[in-house]
């Protein structure tokens, strides 16, 4: 059941981005390949410095440079390469068609001007409209966004907000230009519980009232089983595993995907049920040689994984897997030494 | 443990010697498994108010404009008015206002720890936790209420002899960077407690250093490491080495993996458990985080701006809660199960700040069943087994004492 190619909103092939510093190059994305359909949520999910951030800012040609620089890879929306657009280009395209919030809205709001200036400003640099008529829209979308009594706090400071309502303040001003596209990193990791509940279920609401795509980049598997429709598992700077939310959290197949799934406490395992991925996450100036994740996985296959970066293979339509145990180099040394290797099953799958 | 009656025992001893009143140290019969008990304990922060400057700064600029025109005058209006803002406050009328505003970080909270338990602490963050926890092991001095630790009132002892009871109550901090020295390598920082309270010394501490690197899954060549060079995780278990070294019986978790990637959360947990298994350890863990309070903890406490609004074993708080402030933070949490999407309660609004919490019940700004009387009265407790107590004029059934369950 492959989506027809217009149903594409974005299509990400082999893009490598390395970060040039004192301490050396840091290997941050070595092969991203993405597509994002229509009006649909995308998890990008993976554990500190596994890239994801990263992936986000390459997207919208804003990593930092000098140190970073993309190095290669194309980034195609509509049609066109974002990576051969001028600046000038560029800059129509980011906050209008493809908008971003982020982590910490704090320091993503300018102290000094009020929320009101902040999201009229991103308004009449897309759009053809007077101060007055962006102010207005200001406040419209700033209700809309659920600020109570929106045309008092249209003056006001970030400062005078709670973290839960900056949070907002950043939605509003990214879904000021109606964008086909929001790029979401971690918009609910600093806030609480309660807060995040509010916040995920006003993303929700206005992708679909938008009719827009939206990227979700967290490491909270809970977040995404809660908003994703398809899921994308990064380790180390590679998408290892990218499939339909249902059938990764029911059937995972890379082994770091049922490591990850095996750390988190579900809704009725029990204290033994959690499994620990051993070993930790690599350092990305010296990564693990070929498949970054060979030296913590249960699975590795001697003399395969070092050497032979696997590539992704695809499983069943829409469901592509990065491992070893799926390529046809793999299956032959499991034949050549008979040994079968199966990715075990979660501890307590949850009953479907 | 048998070092601690003797260490009561001792404690009796020294008393009689020194001619002391017995009841200088308030102890308390406690039931036989109870390790710790919280008797309404508070702990309020003075937060002090400045003086308002708005008048002072009108005053000044109007004494500079005059300054520019009567040279000597000005002068003397600018002293006039210095003078006058450091002395005015101490002068009656204008000392009636209040130089501190009270934070009702903990306002009023029991708890019963029983030995060899897992105790949850859990809330929004600012609703008092930490505070509680160290308030609990008198890392803060309460403002007033009891903490009976094996039925000694731990804050009515002096500086030496809590020196003494330390060694049995021991905190891992969230942030293990920021709560370990980074000048001290990790066999420094182990063998610092055997240092302060006399245990081992010389060769002795050094082997136990090793010993307990090896109880926390740390290799013995970590041992001359310093923090920058262990990850996240190593850090988090070199501060668990460090609060395990005297081998005390109650342990505050405070936030332990809240700050850890998902994979080396689960191994930490997996050690503290293992932890508890073979030492016989009471935690007393806090946790902003349900999921793993949920397969973590025997009981658990919901706090909410300073006082607990319902406690009880894991499964009554999880399975039947009934204040609507559980309900709602249980709901809020997303579950890692795409298929069990939950039908959530959202709250409105933020958390209040603690300076001047709402009047009545402390949750009535959010909660979804606030009716007249929550705006004037605290709720009294209502019991709904002989653990679950929550904390609510509009909820159904319950009791009014503990008692009616005991027979």
């Amino acid at each position: 059941m492959s989506r027809p190619p217009e149903d594409i909103l974005l299509e990400i092939n082999g893009l490598k981005t390395y970060f040039f510093t004192e301490e050396g190059v840091v290997k941050a994305i070595e092969s991203v390949d993405l597509v994002v359909y229509k009006s649909e949520t995308l998890g990008l999910v993976g554990e500190s410095g596994s890239g994801k951030s990263v992936t986000a800012l390459s997207i919208l040609g804003i990593v930092p440079d000098p140190p970073g620089k993309i190095l290669d890879g194309e980034v195609i929306f509509h049609g066109q390469d974002l990576r051969n657009l001028s600046d000038a280009d560029m800059r129509k395209i980011r906050g209008n068609q493809i908008a971003m919030i982020f982590q910490d809205p704090m320091t993503s709001l300018n102290p000094v001007f009020t929320v009101g200036d902040q999201i009229s400003e991103a308004i009449m640099l897309h759009q053809k409209v007077t101060k007055k008529e962006a102010r207005e829209k200001s406040v419209k979308i700033m209700s809309l966004v659920g600020i109570p009594s929106a045309d008092e706090r249209v003056d006001n400071y970030p400062f005078e907000f709670s973290g839960g309502m900056r949070q907002r303040v950043m939605i509003a001003m990214a879904l000021s230009c109606n964008p086909e596209l929001l790029i979401a990193d971690e918009p609910s990791t600093s806030l609480d519980v309660t807060i995040q509940a509010q916040i995920l279920e006003l993303l929700k609401a206005t992708s679909e009232e938008f009719d827009m795509s939206i990227i979700l980049i967290t490491h909270d598997m809970g977040v995404i089983a809660e908003m994703c429709d398809r899921v994308a598992v990064m380790y180390a700077g590679y998408i290892c595993e990218i499939g339909d939310i249902m059938v990764i959290f029911k059937s995972p197949y890379h082994p770091y995907t049922r490591g990850l799934l095996g750390a988190i406490p579900r809704p009725d395992a029990e204290r033994e049920d959690l499994t620990i991925i051993r070993g930790s996450i690599p350092n990305l100036i010296n990564p693990p040689s070929a498949c970054r994740f060979h030296p913590r996985c249960d699975y590795m296959m001697q003399g395969l994984c070092e050497h032979h970066l696997p590539d992704l293979v695809e499983i069943e339509p829409e469901h592509m897997v990065r491992c070893h145990l799926y390529t046809d180099e793999g299956k032959a040394w499991m034949q050549e030494r008979g040994e079968k290797k199966v990715i075990g099953q979660l501890p307590k799958a949850i009953t479907i | 443990m048998g070092s601690t009656e003797s260490f009561i025992e001792k404690l009796a001893i020294k008393q009689e010697q020194k001619g002391l009143l017995a009841d200088r140290i308030r102890t308390k019969e406690m039931q036989e498994d109870v390790i710790l008990e919280v008797v309404n304990l508070r702990k309020f922060f003075d937060i002090p108010i400045p003086f308002e400057t708005t008048w002072f700064m009108i005053a000044f600029v109007g004494a500079i404009v005059l300054f520019a025109f009567y040279q000597l005058y000005g002068l003397i209006l600018i002293g006039a008015i210095i003078v006058l803002y450091f002395v005015l406050p101490y002068v009656p009328p204008f000392n009636k206002r209040p130089k501190v505003a009270h934070l009702k970080a903990v306002d009023g909270i029991d708890i019963q720890i029983r030995k060899g338990k897992i105790v949850g602490l859990v809330g929004e963050s600012g609703c008092g936790k930490s505070t509680a926890a160290k308030t609990i092991i008198r890392l803060h001095e309460p403002t007033s209420g009891a903490v009976y630790f094996k039925g000694i009132d731990i804050n009515r002892l002096t500086s030496e002899e809590m020196h003494e009871i330390r060694r049995h109550l021991q905190i891992v901090f969230q942030d293990p960077y920021a709560s370990l020295n980074p000048r001290a390598t990790a066999h420094d920082i182990i063998i610092e407690p055997f240092d302060i309270h006399g245990v081992a010394s010389g060769d002795e501490a050094s082997y136990r250093v090793l010993t307990l690197l090896k109880d926390v899954g740390l290799a013995p060549h970590h041992a001359y490491r310093y923090p920058h060079e262990f990850s996240g995780g190593q850090r988090q278990r070199l501060g668990i080495a460090r609060a395990l070294a005297l081998e005390p019986d109650f342990i505050v978790m405070d936030e332990p993996v809240s700050n850890l990637d998902v994979s080396v959360r689960a191994a930490i947990i997996q050690l503290i458990l293992e932890l508890q298994r073979k030492m016989g350890l009471t935690y007393l863990f806090i946790a902003h985080d349900l999921s793993l309070v949920k397969i973590l903890c025997d009981e658990v406490n919901v706090m909410y701006l300073g006082k607990i609004m319902e406690a009880g074993t894991s499964d009554e708080i999880f399975e039947s809660m009934m204040h609507p402030y559980t309900k709602a933070l249980i709901s809020a949490v997303p579950i890692a199960d795409p298929t069990k999407r939950s039908k959530k309660i959202f709250l409105t609004g933020d958390i209040p700040t603690p300076i001047n919490p709402p009047p009545g019940c402390k949750f009535q700004t959010r909660c979804p069943l606030v009716s007249d009387i929550c705006r004037v009265e605290e709720p009294t407790a209502r019991w709904y087994s002989e653990t679950h107590v929550a904390y609510c004029h509009n909820i159904e059934g319950g009791e009014a004492s503990p008692d009616f369950y005991k027979q």
